[in-house]
């Protein structure tokens, strides 16, 4: 018989009763030690991977990239306009044995374009309009404008615009306009898989569809798994349209009694458009004046003296300057760590919710040298118009991992993900906004559990 | 099928529903016991993994001569206690029944003199102290003071002598007792800073 005791008295009290509820993945563990998932079948395995390549497919499918008229200008958004420029794209010339004049050919194409307004440039726009011999952008709607429509209907039915001239060619660019750079960034992610273990001294056999592996392994607290991961995303950079970026990773995880711990390392790819301004002058026709080529005395009428005139063009070095554009692609080391929780793990199925933060290094870029080629004209200098790329990034990352278990050992997970830019993906840059975009993609991964 | 009749013929049938039912019935307290006898809640799982096993295997020796959860209760501390075991021969220990009569406890009446008769602690507060008692003490005290078990059942469960028991029940007494003092002594630090 026991011996009254004041502190076993207050600790056998609190403990009558006591109650704690398990954790989610305990009776899991249990339910599998005598309920074991069916056999695996290879139909399945096949079935799983393509719905997870197709949903893993799908913001990228979806979601389409930037196209040229959505861009927004580098400009205030006030000063921004739509208009079409009319581009020479191929030049011939001949020589005419008959009149012994030149022959010039020149191939236009039309694009819209997005400019800033600006008095300078709408002056220029104005004259180029009233100027028979340029060719250049209109500030206005075509059917306001009667010297490109033409033009404009010619493009539209997909006719080559060509014009001849019998002078030089005035190798003039639309005025002042600036569109901005399209960017694409990476995502990276990690899954998860869970399992159970054995018993160390298990009393009944019970018959399991699984390997020795998992039988041993039933009842382990914490399991070590490493996996690879495709991750196709597609970054918002508010206010601009988005973005697409491609990844993968490979990933180390933990769990641990529900919860989980991830990281690894990634590769991310990203193309982006490069702005340049390329400032040049040419030597232009500014004007023209009529040579008297000859004269001579009317014979009807000895008064009067008959000139033989000629146009003849004047010439002066006008500077210049046009946009163009290089498709740039950059990739990244990513070093993604999250923590996590397994809220429902039940039969082949689990959920887990992640968060975490992810660094980003840039380790290479290609940026094609900008040619300059423009008949005629004198380079002055090439200016950078979109910032640079920031060398690092830190973002948050969030997702919700879905994993399906294919065997003991193998697993497929789909997580969509969430991450949001905390540095901005852009080096400072006077003038232009810093960019901490937000991502959203889907992850598909394949995780094998050591 | 909620009476613990149905949920045991459920489980005899080897059906899922009456596994989870039992489960779902029983877990909350039975990891309530575990908890006392492990360290942290990760522990206490582990053990209330392996009871649960043990139960849903040899539920057809159920002879339903007592309660239900009282058998289940049993094969939750027999688990701990195999837990507590296994453990053992992975430590080392020092073999307290050669070491016991050197040490000097105190008269165990001495442990409550100054205990008051009412303490406002937590149920948790509770459960972190005895948690926090070294292994042997915890799972002594455990048997002794929680399920009444005698000094000579617990010496024979655990292979020790009743001495030992009495000495780490002692030494569990008094680690238990200054836990208490210090929790009152910062609950008066409080009250008095307010």
């Amino acid at each position: 018989m026991n011996t009254k005791n004041k502190i076993d008295d207050l600790f056998k009290e609190a403990m009558a009763g006591y109650r704690i509820e398990p954790s989610f993945s305990l009776w899991r563990r249990i339910e599998r030690r005598f309920f074991p998932p069916s056999k695996f079948s290879p139909s399945g395995l096949i079935t799983s991977i393509f719905l997870l390549i197709i949903a893993g497919s799908m913001p990228w499918i979806l979601i389409p990239a930037n196209k040229y008229e959505d861009k927004e200008p580098n400009i205030p958004a006030e000063n921004a306009r739509r208009g079409y420029m009319i581009k020479p794209a191929t030049l011939t010339q001949s020589l005419s044995d008959q009149t012994n004049t030149k022959q010039i050919a020149q191939v236009f194409s039309v694009e819209p374009v997005i400019y800033e307004a600006s008095p300078a440039s709408a002056s220029s726009l104005t004259d180029a309009a009233d100027t028979k011999d340029l060719y250049l952008a209109s500030a206005n709607d075509p059917a306001d404008d009667p010297s490109i429509l033409p033009l404009i209907s010619a493009m539209n039915d997909q006719k080559t615009i060509r014009e001849k001239k019998n002078t030089e060619p005035v190798d003039k660019y639309t005025p002042e306009w600036i569109h901005r750079m399209t960017s694409r960034k990476t995502g990276l992610m990690n899954t998860t898989v869970t399992s159970e273990d054995l018993p160390a001294h298990r009393e009944n056999h019970i018959t399991s569809t699984f390997s020795p592996y998992y039988e041993r392994s039933y009842f382990k607290a914490t399991e070590f798994s490493f996996g690879a991961s495709f991750i196709p995303t597609v970054v918002f950079y508010d206010p601009n349209p988005s973005n697409q970026m491609l990844g993968g990773e490979a990933i180390v995880r933990i769990d641990m009694s529900g919860f989980r711990i991830s990281s690894g390392i990634g590769y991310s790819r990203m193309q982006d458009i490069g702005s340049y301004r390329i400032d040049y002058k040419s030597y232009d026709s500014v004007g023209y004046f009529l040579d008297v080529v000859s004269f001579s005395v009317d014979p009807k009428n000895p008064d009067n003296i008959v000139l033989l005139l000629r146009e003849e063009a004047i010439y002066d070095s006008v500077p210049h300057y046009t946009i163009t554009e290089k498709n740039n692609s950059y990739s990244y080391i990513d070093i993604p760590v999250s923590l996590g929780y397994t809220f429902l793990n039940k039969g082949r199925i689990s959920l887990t919710v992640q968060a975490g933060m992810k660094f980003s290094w840039l380790i290479n870029k290609n940026e094609p040298v900008v040619d300059f080629s423009v008949s005629n004209g004198e380079l002055i200098g090439i200016e950078r118009q979109v910032p640079a790329r920031a060398g690092t990034n830190w973002r948050f990352t969030a997702g919700l991992d879905m994993g399906y278990l294919l065997t003991d050992r193998l697993s497929l997970h789909l997580e969509p993900v969430f991450e949001q830019y905390i540095s901005p993906v852009y080096v400072k840059q006077t003038g232009y906004k810093p960019r901490k975009p937000i991502v959203t993609g889907m992850k598909a991964g394949i995780f094998f559990k050591l | 099928m909620n009476s613990d009749e149905q949920i045991i013929a459920g489980c005899l049938e080897g059906k899922r529903k009456a596994f989870n039912l039992l489960f779902r019935k029983h877990a909350p307290v039975m990891l309530g016991v575990c908890m006392r006898y492990c360290k942290n809640r990760i522990d206490a799982e582990d053990v209330m993994q392996d009871g649960f096993i043990k139960v849903f295997t040899q539920i057809s020796k159920f002879r339903k001569e007592g309660s239900f959860e009282g058998w289940i209760k049993r094969i939750m501390i027999n688990a701990a206690i195999d837990n507590y075991q296994s453990n053992l021969k992975h430590a080392f220990h020092a073999d307290v029944s050669e070491l016991e009569e050197a040490i000097s406890i105190g008269d165990d009446e001495d442990l409550e003199n100054d205990i008051p008769d009412h303490l406002n602690i937590g149920k948790e507060t509770l459960m972190q102290m005895i948690q926090a008692l070294p292994d042997g003490y915890r799972v002594v005290f455990n048997l002794y003071a929680i399920e009444n078990f005698s000094h000579k059942e617990i010496a024979s469960i655990l292979g020790i002598s009743e001495n030992t028991s009495k000495t780490q029940l002692l030494k569990a007494r008094k680690a238990l007792r200054k836990k208490i003092e210090e929790t009152i002594r910062y609950q008066y630090i409080n009250r008095v800073a307010i």
